[in-house]
């Protein structure tokens, strides 16, 4: 055996990847070439540097941050794969012969009154491109950023541009209005300041104040908080409106992901309260919450969470 | 009684998000701690993470459970972290203009750092810079091997090659590493 061939089974040796066959033939090796000895010890030396300098596991932190990102992620694929569903369906309706017979006919009909009513007439026609906005009659509180100029040769008299017009735009509604509710529940999944998300979730708290009803992409968004905003303030705060709500499976399933999953001990402990509130106003809890709640008390490493998990399922089985 | 991989893939793939977090959270931090330990880097590990599960989100459906859940997705959690190192080393530019401290003092160490800590940090610093001359490849063998402790034949199954390929880019490693840490341990 060459010395070359013995260093690399050396290596083998070390990860204990050889066969008893090629561990003979290093040890034959070795003992007729005395280097390899010394080289052996080298490499064990080296293995053992890099096990001692080895990086530590991932820290829950990190951890925490990567699957809160995660579940947001999620949530706009899973929206985008929703949408993409939707068209698609829509498209298989149309494809059915009736349907697009149907459709075929409507829009003939269509272009037909269409063609009859804005007939261009017979005289000279002109081409009236309104402007995006008249010169001077800007409207108060638009800012104009990012002019990009299109034609800017003014030997004709005229220029062409095209810019950015961004407006602040104030609205006054009711809470139950739907456009109102739309803007809200958008500050609530997007908005990047955690002081506005609670903001949004305090008035939309006002909203469920007066009735156990809520709308449910209003919902939708109080549980996305709950379960997956990076703020803990925040997430208290869904907590609190959803327990205001109607309880129903939605909210047991995304209050039990809190106790099996968030970080902080102080929401953990607040959602087993949202449980046992609910159970003293008469929720019955099935198997599924009682399940959860013992893999709970297995793991739940703070003693003062485990406890009150147990006392809950005492209180359940009662 | 918890359930099997395959029942909560099952599950995932009729629209179920607990099942599907529940599927992915048993190995995430695998995941996340082998993009740390090739990146060396908790903002690339955790853009690694995102991209894995993404893709694993949109790829389920056609998993087919030829092979475990798991090695499917370490074999695309050690596919971006390749794919990851090349976008980033396109990514990479060098300044117009090098930003200059002023000063001209660079405090490399704290105050209040122990001689230990010091001496720990240089040997990092060290390996780190050793990690760098490494091809990607070889850089991913040898943290499946040294650091998650990988056998052979697994690292090969992941990495899509053959386990002759895998001695190759360990051999190579392991010379590179030695050669520019030999002052450290010898």
């Amino acid at each position: 055996m060459k010395k070359n061939e013995a260093k690399e089974l050396m290596q083998l040796s070390l990860y204990g990847e050889l066969s008893d066959t090629e561990q003979a033939v290093l040890e034959a090796a070795m003992k007729k070439y005395p280097e390899l000895k010394k080289e052996f010890r080298q490499l064990k030396k080296f293995a053992a540097f890099v096990t001692e300098h080895t990086p530590p596991e991932t820290a829950g932190p990190l951890l925490a941050e990567a699957r809160t990102h995660l579940r947001q992620t999620l949530r706009k694929e899973r929206s985008a794969v929703s949408a993409i569903a939707r068209i698609m369906d829509f498209a298989r309706e149309l494809y059915r012969p009736k349907v697009a017979f149907g459709g075929i006919g409507i829009l003939s009909l269509g272009m037909l009154i269409g063609y009859y009513a804005f007939a261009p007439s017979t005289g000279n026609q002109q081409i009236n491109i309104q402007p995006v906005m008249d010169a001077g009659k800007e409207q108060p509180g638009t800012s104009i950023t990012n002019i990009r100029f299109i034609d800017n040769d003014a030997t004709d008299g005229e220029v062409e541009f095209e810019f950015d017009a961004v407006a602040t735009v104030r609205m006054k509604g009711n809470i139950h209005d739907a456009e109102i509710q739309k803007v809200l529940t958008h500050a609530l999944l997007n908005e990047s300041n955690a002081g506005v998300r609670l903001s949004t979730m305090n008035a939309l708290s006002n909203q469920t104040g007066q009735s156990k009803h809520i709308d449910p992409a209003i919902k939708s968004a109080l549980i996305s908080s709950l379960t997956s905003d990076a703020n803990p303030g925040v997430r208290r705060e869904a907590l609190r409106v959803l327990q205001q709500c109607e309880f129903d499976n939605e909210i047991r399933d995304a209050i039990l992901q809190v106790i099996a999953r968030d970080q902080n001990s102080g929401i953990r402990v607040a959602a087993i309260n949202a449980l046992s509130i609910a159970k003293m106003e008469g929720t019955t809890f099935d198997d599924k919450t009682i399940n959860a709640l013992k893999q709970q008390i297995e793991k739940e490493q703070n003693n003062y969470i485990r406890n009150r998990a147990v006392n809950l399922v005492k209180e359940i089985y009662q | 009684m918890a359930q099997t991989d395959t029942e909560l893939i099952t599950r995932s793939i009729a629209g179920d998000s607990t099942a599907f977090e529940e599927l992915i959270f048993r190995y995430d931090k695998d995941v996340l701690t082998i993009a740390s330990r090739f990146t060396r880097n908790s903002e690339d590990a955790k853009d690694i993470y995102q991209e894995t599960f993404v893709r694993v989100f949109k790829g389920l459906a056609k998993f087919r459970s030829k092979s475990e859940f798991s090695t499917w997705l370490f074999r695309i959690a050690t596919n971006v972290c390749l794919t990851h190192s090349q976008k980033k080393k396109r990514r990479e530019t060098v300044p117009l203009i090098e930003e200059v401290d002023e000063s001209g003092i660079y405090f490399a160490v704290s105050d209040t750092e122990t001689d230990a800590q010091t001496q720990g940090n240089e040997i990092t610093r060290r390996i780190e810079a050793a990690l760098q001359n490494l091809s990607p490849r070889q850089k991913m063998v040898f943290t499946l091997r040294h650091y998650q402790d990988y056998k052979l034949k697994d690292i090969a199954l992941l990495m899509n090659c053959t386990e002759g390929t895998v001695k190759k880019y360990l051999f190579e490693a392991t010379y590179k590493m030695r050669t520019h840490l030999h002052d450290l341990y010898e």
